[in-house]
């Protein structure tokens, strides 16, 4: 199994794992999923979907931008190899609370 | 945001956007849009000052995540196998970076001398800056802590004719106005909502004993809506709070309340206090810090306002406008409903309103001389940094064979300037880390010294956005500086090419430090004038006689309860009980009782139409200020009588109305003939006034302001419930104790509402001048000493560098006066040029310094012949000890060394 995805790269993938997005629409997506705990400015936003381009974890998306919208935008979507990342967090973490809730229910019982 | 033209902010934005890689910005064109609907998005949640914060954390976030972008960047060119290898890049420029800051750390610590003087410098000057800059941003700059404080308008109600002769509303007049704007479909829609309030005292009460007597807003319940509170605790007030005319039973506490009252108890929502013998429960706690508009209230309660008459001219009202249809439109919509309703309300007719922004209206007052202050000391920190630029140029001259060295020795010319840009901005780290300390202290003494009625004095704090303002002229300042060595270097390097070897004497570098000394004198010579303009203002307006005599005199302002004191009878014989106890104390000399008192800030200043008989009305000096004073006021404030008597115990009630005025109201209305025996007619001719006397003038706001036509009327034909009580006692203290007892004892209670030393508010009056004229006069004393120190250094290294041609010079024959003479004619040519390019300046921004002069013109000629003359004699002396040792030196000497 591969290391734990750092918080905005498992914030960047949950919040494209029900469709394509934009960036500007991911920066909300996330802080709406964080409750406004976690805002990514453009810097470390695009640092980010660059990496996880990178580690082929998602990919453009054909998806073309909204004749209303800014033309320039581009759509990010996850990759068949980013949405397995993403299982295989979801497994890990779950997995870790497990282990957690039971030595802290072996203690305290 | 204008979306035809780029923003300041995006345009930042896209400058350090740069920073990364082109291939990741040619993929991502959208970039600068999506950081501009970020902040159009924070500008509407947490208004300028918010947009401004999210750019400097973008600005940050694109600085923290630049290099991450290029290590992602070169990985994946290896990735695509490309020839181009760019790994150890960075590495190499933090080897580099490292070795340089260990290079620069050891010089600084080999010459400990210079390294102090050079932070004690940098310190000096950027600690100033800071510690003025909490002032400027806490005042000025910092949120005010309610909704999009733009939008958020105080509403003046002033005379067509003069936007100063102001006054309040009047309930039925407002409800008319207000009605005008709601209107079905013929409402203005640029107003979004309108809250009415006015300040009362109130007396808290603890086991029937009177504990704390305050300040309470009174609201008609939009008040919440309208600013846009959040409350800590519970909620803010609504208008179902309101129960018919008069005060609601709930209340909104403020933190500091909660916390003093209660001890911060979570459970205080719900509890009841006694605020004039009523019960009032409390159903909210506010922030502290937000107690908007500008005043030290710490209730706010919900009021029925109604026909009553005692609210004429009192009623405030803040205006929420739409941000898409802009303040000026919102003006003149209000303005039309105001017009629309005039035929209702003749009061007002005449009447118009303005608006301000909630800031401007508690800050506009004092941001010019804030103003002033943030550039005189940012001229200070100019001075500081040419004073750097001049050390660090001496010290590269010394450099120079160091630095050709190196040069033969195979580094290239970037790698030097490199060392000297790392030098010079680990100097000025230094020298700002040390300022922080200064900062901390004069930030202290700022707050102490800030002038009675500056706003928002709480909100003047040292934290993150002042320190980040010092992070950042820290290093400005320090690249500044740092262009000097680095443009000597530049210069050698231009020599060494063109092999033209400089001559002695004309060293390269050598003008450079001229210039930087001529700007120096130029910028001290501006400080100083300014400074001794101040003084020389200050004095005068301390010299100016106010009318009446303040020694030994204390005051109390005694509001009276209008529900025990429900009408004028009975409170003239509080006020009449009052005096008289005064009166028969020992300790008491005189006492009386004034509506209007001169000097206090916190006193009604009023004025009324006034009619002569047989003169039309439309005349000039149409209005006058109106107090009704008490008998033995005169007396008193020994306010000279100058014709005619004062008042006494033959002005009662039920005689004849009587009036005294002023010499100015005099002049105005009788020119030359005596006034005792005319009489005038105030409220539209209703009520006429016979003069029975005339008085001297008394400046009364403040004492620069000008005389204005006044006219006293007796307590006891005009009553007041609140009176300011004065009394001439062994002391002042002492005097406003008395008033205090003898208060209690007529009614335990009404307490006085607050004490005062006439002089103080008399002191405070001129306040801002002298807290102008303290601070400018340290700054000029700093810039002064910082000069010198320029001319000195620059005349010592001079004398240095010159020494071969004085030695000559010696040995030809020349005198020691002669040479003394050389050095001091040098000084005298570089301090002349700043003399003149310093007193033009001064003139150039004379007008911008005239408004805060009083009884001084800014081209004071003695002013600037004696700063000019200031300037030229520390010049000189800071010349003759370079001058004295370049005399005394043996030319023998000299020469064998050479």
């Amino acid at each position: 199994m591969r290391d734990p995805l750092k918080p905005a790269d498992l914030h960047v993938l949950l919040a494209l794992a029900s469709g394509a997005l934009h960036g500007y629409a991911l920066v909300q997506r996330i802080e709406e999923e964080s409750d406004g705990r976690i805002r990514m400015l453009p810097g470390n936003l695009y640092a980010v979907l660059r990496r996880l381009e990178l580690d082929g974890l998602l990919c453009p998306a054909r998806k073309a931008p909204r004749p209303d919208e800014d033309q320039r935008r581009r759509y990010y979507e996850l990759t068949d190899e980013g949405r397995r990342t993403l299982e295989d967090e979801a497994r890990r973490m779950s997995a870790l609370s497990e282990r957690v809730r039971a030595v802290l229910g072996s203690e305290s019982g | 945001m204008s979306p035809h033209s780029k923003s300041l902010a995006v345009r930042c934005f896209e400058l350090f956007w740069r920073l990364y890689p082109p291939a990741l910005r040619a993929q991502h064109p959208e970039a600068s849009s999506l950081f501009l609907e970020l902040e159009r998005r924070e500008r509407r949640r947490r208004g300028r000052v918010g947009a401004w914060l999210l750019l400097v954390r973008t600005v940050l976030d694109l600085l923290r995540h630049a290099p991450t972008a290029h290590r992602l960047e070169s990985r994946f060119l290896r990735s695509m196998r490309s020839p181009v290898h760019r790994a150890g890049h960075r590495g190499l420029a933090m080897t580099t970076l490292r070795h340089d800051l260990v290079l620069a750390a050891r010089l600084l610590t080999k010459q400990p001398l210079f390294t102090a003087i050079a932070a004690l410098t940098l310190a000096l000057g950027l600690g100033a800056n800071t510690a003025i800059f909490s002032v400027v941003y806490g005042v000025l700059l910092r949120p005010l802590g309610v909704d999009d404080p733009d939008t958020l308008t105080y509403v003046t109600l002033h005379r067509e004719s003069d936007r100063n002769d102001s006054t309040g509303f009047y309930p039925p007049h407002l409800e008319d106005v207000r009605e005008r704007l709601a209107g079905d479909g013929a409402g203005a829609r640029e107003i979004l909502g309108t809250t009415a309030f006015l300040f009362e005292a109130a007396t808290l009460m603890q086991d029937g004993a009177a504990i704390e007597i305050g300040s309470v807003l009174h609201t008609d319940g939009d008040f919440f809506r309208v600013v846009g509170y959040e409350p800590l605790l519970g909620r803010g007030l609504v208008p179902g709070d309101v129960e018919g005319p008069g005060t609601g039973n709930v209340a909104v506490i403020d933190e500091t309340f909660w916390r003093d009252r209660f001890g911060g108890d979570p459970g205080v929502v719900g509890r009841t206090i006694i605020l004039d013998e009523r019960p009032v429960t409390i159903v909210g706690v506010l922030p502290a810090h937000v107690p908007i508009p500008e005043r030290d209230h710490r209730l706010w309660m919900p009021r029925g306002f109604d026909g009553d008459p005692t609210l004429i001219g009192r009623v405030n009202l803040l205006a929420r406008f739409d941000a898409g249809a802009g303040l000026v439109a919102s003006e003149a919509a209000l303005r039309r409903a105001i017009a629309d309703v005039e035929p209702d309300h003749p009061r007002y007719d005449g009447y118009t309103v303005s608006l301000q922004t909630l800031r401007e209206a508690m800050v506009g007052e004092v941001r010019p001389a804030l103003l002033l202050s943030a550039g005189a000391v940012a001229l200070i920190l100019l001075i500081a940094c040419a004073n750097m630029a001049n050390l660090l140029l001496a010290r590269a001259s010394a450099r120079d064979r160091e630095m050709a060295t190196r040069r033969a020795i195979g580094a290239r010319v970037p790698q030097l300037l490199h060392q000297l840009l790392v030098e010079s901005l680990l100097l000025s780290l230094l020298g700002g880390a040390l300022s922080i300390a200064l900062a901390l202290g004069l930030h202290r003494l700022l707050v102490a010294l800030a002038p009675a009625g500056l706003p928002r004095v709480d909100a003047i704090r040292l934290d993150l956005p002042v320190l980040g303002f010092a992070a950042a002229i820290t290093i400005v300042t320090g690249v500044l500086f740092g262009l000097a060595p680095v443009a000597h270097v530049l210069g050698l390097d231009l020599a060494r090419r063109t092999s033209a070897a400089p001559r002695a004497g004309r060293r390269p570098g050598a003008r450079l430090r001229s210039a930087l000394v001529v700007v120096q004198v130029t910028v001290a010579v501006a400080l100083l004038v300014t400074a001794v303009l101040m003084i020389r203002s200050l004095r005068e307006a301390s010299a100016v006689e106010p009318g009446f005599d303040g020694e030994r005199i204390g005051g109390a302002r005694v509001y009276l309860d209008s529900d025990a004191y429900p009408d004028d009878a009975e409170e003239l014989a509080y006020f009449q009980q009052l005096l008289e106890g005064l009166a028969g104390r020992p300790d008491v000399e005189a006492a009386g009782a004034t509506s209007g008192l001169p000097m206090d800030p916190q006193t009604i200043d009023y004025d009324l139409p006034y009619t002569l008989p047989g003169r039309v009305s439309e005349e000039e000096a149409a209005q006058a200020y109106v107090r009704t004073v008490s008998p033995g006021y005169f007396e008193t404030m020994r306010i000279p009588l100058l014709e005619g008597r004062t008042f006494d115990s033959r002005d009662r009630p039920d005689t004849g109305r009587v009036a005294i005025v002023n010499r100015s109201f005099a002049r105005l209305a009788w020119a030359d003939a005596s006034p005792v025996g005319e009489s005038f007619s105030i409220y539209g001719g209703r009520r006429t006034l016979r003069v029975v006397g005339v008085v001297g003038d008394v400046r009364f706001s403040a004492l620069t302001s000008p005389y204005k036509a006044e006219f006293y009327v007796p307590m006891a034909q005009m009553t007041y419930g609140a009176m300011n009580v004065v009394a001439r006692g062994p002391d002042a203290d002492l005097a406003a104790r008395a008033i205090a007892e003898e208060a209690l004892a007529v009614d335990p209670s009404q307490p006085v509402h607050s004490s005062f030393a006439l002089t103080r508010l008399t002191a405070d009056s001129i306040a801002t001048n002298r807290f102008l004229a303290v601070l400018l006069t340290a700054f000029a004393a700093v810039a002064l000493a910082l000069a010198m120190a320029g001319i000195y250094g620059v005349l010592s290294q001079w004398v240095g560098e010159s020494a071969r041609e004085l030695g000559v010079r010696v040995a030809l024959g020349s005198s020691r006066s002669g040479i003394v003479g050389l050095v001091l004619r040098r000084s005298m040519l570089l301090g002349a040029v700043g003399i003149m390019l310093g007193l033009l300046g001064t003139q150039a921004i004379g007008t911008l310094i005239q408004r805060f002069l009083f009884g001084v013109r800014s081209s004071d000629p003695l002013s600037l012949i004696a700063t000019a003359a200031l300037i030229a004699i520390t010049g000189l002396a800071a010349s003759l000890r370079p001058a004295l040792r370049a005399a005394q030196r043996p030319p023998m000497e000299t020469l064998r060394a050479e």
